[in-house]
């Protein structure tokens, strides 16, 4: 059987992506960090000089997105001491923010081997129970699916008030067109339509501050072969638990995550960016 | 242990449990489903007094309640209308033929006009037919859009002002999760209005059953002893629909309201400003609206009878159905399923070449460009257009 060339090299193909071809593995990792940096540059919403924190979950897509943020830090500050006339000027400072209770040895590994500046905190229980008033909360029927929606909302308010208190002007998310797909299912599922812009858009505004989720367009698949490519063992996050049977199943995020997934599978008809796109298309009716 | 008593009445025992966990008895729940949907006719005004109104009816338990509802409602509440059956025929042998059958006992039962178009005289194909030479992937297509044409035709024949479908609150969160699994803005944003108002005859439809829930059909069929045909379409199971039934279920399961939630979702979106939608236009050979030259309708008649069924299905340019054999694989040959030989398989599919196809034994197949016009059926109803 005759073997796929990568595209860009005559070396055998070790990934294919939809509609972008067949790469091998150095000249996906390229492609890969070229890709964040041409969605970075065309949303032209990063200046000079801005603060973007990027908020680390510890994900496989966490730590892609880690490595690509190192990358272009490196880059940054070699042509700074080289002094080279560079013309582009999107020069930003990316720090990385990780909320947790209890942080872990491999996710302090990944932020100290990363280079970046980070921040790690820990909320305490009167800083929640202040903003749990004042998030965004849904208590219509105090079931799983709004426990598990009012969790995330808290999440969200506590990195943007400590983003905010970084100075920053931009929070960026690590999300993949997957996960933003399964969240624009299960808001729509939840009656919230008008959230639909904020949960799969490129940028949105969060009290004052700037939403950014770069990784929208890149897959889960890219993401792991990226992942597995550049980091090291002991920063690879552990794997996926096994699939949760659907009679197991207790909120609507899972369910929705899960339907996806399967429709995937299965090849039936169904694209996670057709769905991310849509909030590109729509607007909520005045 | 004590029965329940019913939370409207308080007085009979209550036996039908609704979807926001209330429990009723057969009277107050009966008759608190022909509140709702009357209560949805009078806030989106969906009727005039004096107008005709058709009632689309396929036999199936939405369209036999909405039937009933509208009667009922009609009397009760003097709407002023009047009111006629429209049925369609897709030529599905055992599955439309006995559906019809409870059609024609709700027209005597009711006492109301009947008509009944079939897919044959309209379009020269039954649905058989087509699945015969289309296979089964894309018969839903063919199906549905014939069908909207097929009523607009009814309609104008019966000489109504209004079409009634019993499209449920469960037909319309699918299309909404459908059409944005598939990305269609287009439709989306047109999908969960309750009144269409675009129709190239100037007849709207309107979904009066829009908000009730099907399990809440079903249990009104069943007390108030509405007779409907419950057999699922032959041609059903794989539709892409299925898959987000399953979803739909399966998520009511975990949070009942959540039908009602996603139309609400879906009303509360509308398209920016900039994003490119098709322009409706007419079809060139029928005059039906359209966003193309030619309509859909036109375009998949052209293929079953020009031999190309895909025609306007899929990515098929050419429309043709692709056949396959399947031959033995010698000892020692490789069966082109992976690198190494797998020498567990025995058997392996090959494509079939055009000139290798036997006929599919329709004679309406390989028709000449100029026996295509005998399908512009719209030219034949001069008074329709």
């Amino acid at each position: 059987m005759e073997v796929v060339k990568c595209w860009k090299c005559e070396l055998p193909s070790e990934i294919t992506i939809q509609a972008s071809g067949f790469f091998c593995s150095s000249c996906f990792v390229e492609y890969f960090r070229q890709k964040y940096r041409k969605i970075i540059g065309a949303s032209k919403l990063i200046r000079d000089r801005d603060l973007v924190v990027f908020a680390f979950d510890g994900s496989a897509s966490g730590c892609a997105m880690l490595n690509v943020i190192s990358t272009f830090q490196q880059h940054f500050a070699k042509a700074n001491s080289e002094n080279m006339n560079y013309k582009r000027k999107n020069r930003y400072i990316t720090k990385a923010l990780h909320m947790t209770d209890s942080c872990n040895e491999r996710v302090k590994t990944a932020l100290e081997s990363s280079g970046i500046e980070y921040v790690v905190f820990s909320p305490s229980e009167e800083m929640k129970e202040k903003y749990e008033k004042q998030c965004f909360k849904i208590e219509r029927f105090g079931d799983e699916t709004e426990n598990e929606f009012n969790k995330k909302s808290l999440q969200m308010e506590l990195l943007v008030d400590k983003a905010k208190e970084m100075n920053a002007q931009f929070l960026m998310l690590s999300s993949h067109v997957e996960s933003l797909a399964a969240k624009t299912l299960s808001v729509v599922s939840l009656g919230l339509g008008e959230e639909i812009q904020a949960t799969a858009g490129l940028c949105h505004t969060y009290n004052g501050l700037r939403i950014l989720k770069p990784f929208r367009e890149m897959t889960k698949k890219e993401i792991d072969f990226y992942v597995n490519a550049t980091c090291g063992e002991g920063i690879l996050p552990e794997e996926n638990k096994e699939e949760e049977d659907q009679s197991s199943i207790k909120s609507i995020q899972s369910l929705a995550a899960k339907f996806l997934s399967d429709l995937n599978s299965q090849g039936k008809d169904s694209n996670p960016s057709a769905i991310v796109r849509l909030s590109n298309k729509l607007k909520m009716k005045s | 242990m004590p029965r329940k008593i019913c939370e409207n009445c308080n007085e009979r025992a209550a036996c039908v449990l609704r979807y926001d966990r209330s429990i009723l008895c057969r009277e107050c729940f009966c008759r608190v489903f022909e509140e709702e949907v009357h209560q949805t006719i009078t806030k989106y005004e969906l009727f005039k007094p004096g107008q005709k109104v058709a009632i689309g009816a396929s036999g199936g338990k939405d369209s036999a309640v909405l039937m009933q509802v509208m009667k009922i409602l009609n009397e009760r509440y003097n709407y002023g209308l009047t009111l006629y059956l429209l049925s369609i025929d897709e030529g599905i042998s055992g599955y439309r033929d006995h559906s019809l059958e409870e059609v024609k006992f709700h027209s005597n039962n009711y006492g109301l006009e009947l008509k009944i178009l079939s897919y044959k005289d309209l379009y020269n194909w039954s649905m058989d037919e087509i699945v015969a030479v289309a296979g089964r992937k894309s018969n839903c297509t063919f199906c549905g859009v014939f069908r909207r044409q097929a009523l607009d035709r009814g309609a104008w024949q019966l000489g109504v002002d209004i079409v009634a479908t019993g499209h449920n609150g469960d037909d319309v969160a699918e299309t909404v999760l459908m059409n944005m699994l598939r990305g269609d803005v287009g439709r989306l944003s047109r999908c969960t209005a309750i009144t269409t108002a675009d129709d190239p005859s100037g007849i709207p439809r309107v979904k009066p059953l829009k908000y009730q829930y099907e399990a809440e059909i079903v249990k009104y069929a069943r007390h108030s002893k509405v007779r409907y045909f419950s057999t699922e379409c032959t041609y059903a199971p794989g539709a892409h629909r299925g898959h987000i039934r399953e979803y739909l279920r399966a998520a009511t399961k975990i949070r009942p309201h959540v039908v009602l939630d996603i139309i609400k979702a879906g009303e509360s979106f509308e398209v920016k400003d900039g994003v490119k939608l098709p322009i409706k236009s007419r079809c060139t050979r029928c005059d039906y609206i359209s966003s193309q030259p030619v309509c859909k309708a036109c375009l998949l008649l052209e293929g079953l009878n020009t031999g190309r069924p895909l025609l306007g299905i899929g990515k098929t340019k050419e429309g043709r159905v692709k056949k396959y054999k399947t031959i033995k694989i010698e000892s020692g040959e490789k069966c082109g399923k992976t690198d190494d030989c797998c020498s567990k398989e025995k058997e392996k599919k090959c494509e079939i070449n055009d000139d290798e196809i036997e006929t599919c034994g329709n004679p309406a197949a390989g028709l000449q460009a100029k026996d295509l016009e005998k399908l512009s059926i719209a030219a034949e109803a001069s008074d329709l257009f």
